[in-house]
């Protein structure tokens, strides 16, 4: 990938990478560090990532440090007794439909919900996600079926029963 | 695929929602679901499960956005701008003083230039501060990444390396005390140093001037001297 590539690349994938670090995790700013540290190390592996692999190479940098800034405030939490992570709004008031998916989002694990993410906003293949995500196809599968059942699950208890 | 059961049926029931199986593998997993009312149920719900949509209203705020203003506007300034400057150009070039115009500097490689000091700046800064300017500067991932640009600078040869994490000039006095909680976190993420003291948050500290600072000589001190590059160090330290 030239820096023109890359340049161009920036300008159409980091919107992407935002929104799919935005659904893993809703801390805006370890979400932009996130996609900070993805852009870096594109920007560093330029000569080995292709064109063509530049937005997987993108979100699977963001993804893995987003995952490890995740681990990292966990232990700090249990370590300082502070809360890192912005709170989850509370199920005590009346959503819409699109609040509605959000909160039950939130309630799936970050590997399932960047599985949807990517299945439904991105349009990836199984394969993709897995190479994203370093899963396995039938990991891959697993996980989007468990990830749909339970929002639905969750947006039944919200009160949505007939949301199509 | 191997016969359904309760280990794979997910793997099954997925595919089947997907209309992802032959006719003969639909009428096996038809006939387990009669068996199996509760999968039956699982698959209901994935079914009515919505699907995500893109939320446009989430963006990268780092990198300037596209403009979507049609092309013939910005063409009409440009050529406005273009005939003022010739129409300043004219009367120096009647007047021979062409040679007396000093060259601009783009404003591309301009921006790439670290500010300069000033005497005045200088004078009234301590010593500790300048040296810490030149280290913030040394360990900044945009100061590393600055290293690895191409020679000729151009608009498209410079990478668009947001500035959102560039290490902001710390103050001089660390906004902790020494008997705060310090974690270490590792290339290696299962091994986590925890002796004393790190403060994690908007200061963003230096961790090799924390080491070196404030405990000089604790095992602690001694892993970040010798073990983390400057460059991980900031990222660490970033976090």
């Amino acid at each position: 990938m030239t820096a023109k590539e890359y340049n161009k690349g920036v300008r159409l994938w980091a919107d992407d990478a935002m929104r799919f670090a935005m659904r893993c995790c809703p801390s805006r700013p370890d979400c932009e560090d996130a996609v900070q540290e993805a852009l870096a190390s594109l920007w560093s592996h330029r000569d080995e990532v292709p064109q063509a692999k530049g937005k997987s190479y993108l979100l699977s940098a963001a993804y893995r440090s987003l995952m490890m800034a995740l681990r990292h405030s966990k232990v700090v939490q249990m370590h300082a007794e502070q809360t890192v992570t912005e709170k989850v709004q509370q199920p005590d008031e009346r959503f819409d439909l699109r609040e509605a998916i959000e909160h039950s989002l939130q309630s799936l694990p970050e590997v399932q919900r960047a599985i949807l993410q990517l299945r439904d906003v991105e349009g990836y293949s199984y394969a993709e996600i897995g190479e994203t995500l370093s899963l396995s196809d039938s990991q891959v599968q697993v996980y989007l079926f468990r990830a749909r059942v339970n929002m639905r699950k969750q947006l039944k208890q919200l009160g949505y029963d007939n949301n199509r | 695929m191997t016969t359904i059961d309760n280990n794979n049926y997910e793997l099954w029931l997925l595919r089947y929602a997907e209309d992802e199986l032959t006719a003969v593998e639909r009428e096996t997993v038809e006939a387990w679901l009669a068996d199996h009312p509760e999968a039956a149920e699982e698959l209901a719900l994935y079914s009515e499960a919505p699907r995500l949509e893109r939320d446009e209203t989430v963006r990268y705020a780092a990198v300037p956005q596209q403009s979507t203003e049609p092309l013939w506007p910005a063409l009409l300034r440009w050529s406005a701008a273009a005939a003022v400057v010739l129409a300043l150009m004219v009367p120096a070039l009647r007047m021979g003083t062409m040679g007396q115009l000093e060259p601009q500097e783009p404003l591309v490689i301009a921006a790439a230039q670290p500010p300069q000091e000033t005497r005045n700046s200088r004078a009234t800064r301590t010593p500790r501060a300048i040296r810490e300017s030149r280290e913030t500067r040394a360990t900044s991932p945009a100061a590393l990444l600055e290293d690895t640009l191409p020679s000729i600078a151009s608009v498209d040869s410079i990478p668009v390396i947001p500035a959102i994490d560039s290490i902001p000039a710390v103050d001089t006095t660390p906004s902790f005390v020494p008997s705060t909680s310090i974690i270490v976190y590792t290339p290696a993420p299962d091994t986590v140093y925890t002796n004393t003291l790190i403060v994690y948050d908007d200061s963003r500290p230096r961790l090799r001037d924390i080491a070196s600072e404030w405990v000089e000589d604790t095992p602690v001190a001694k892993f970040i001297r010798h073990n983390i590059s400057p460059r991980k160090a900031v990222l660490i330290a970033s976090r």
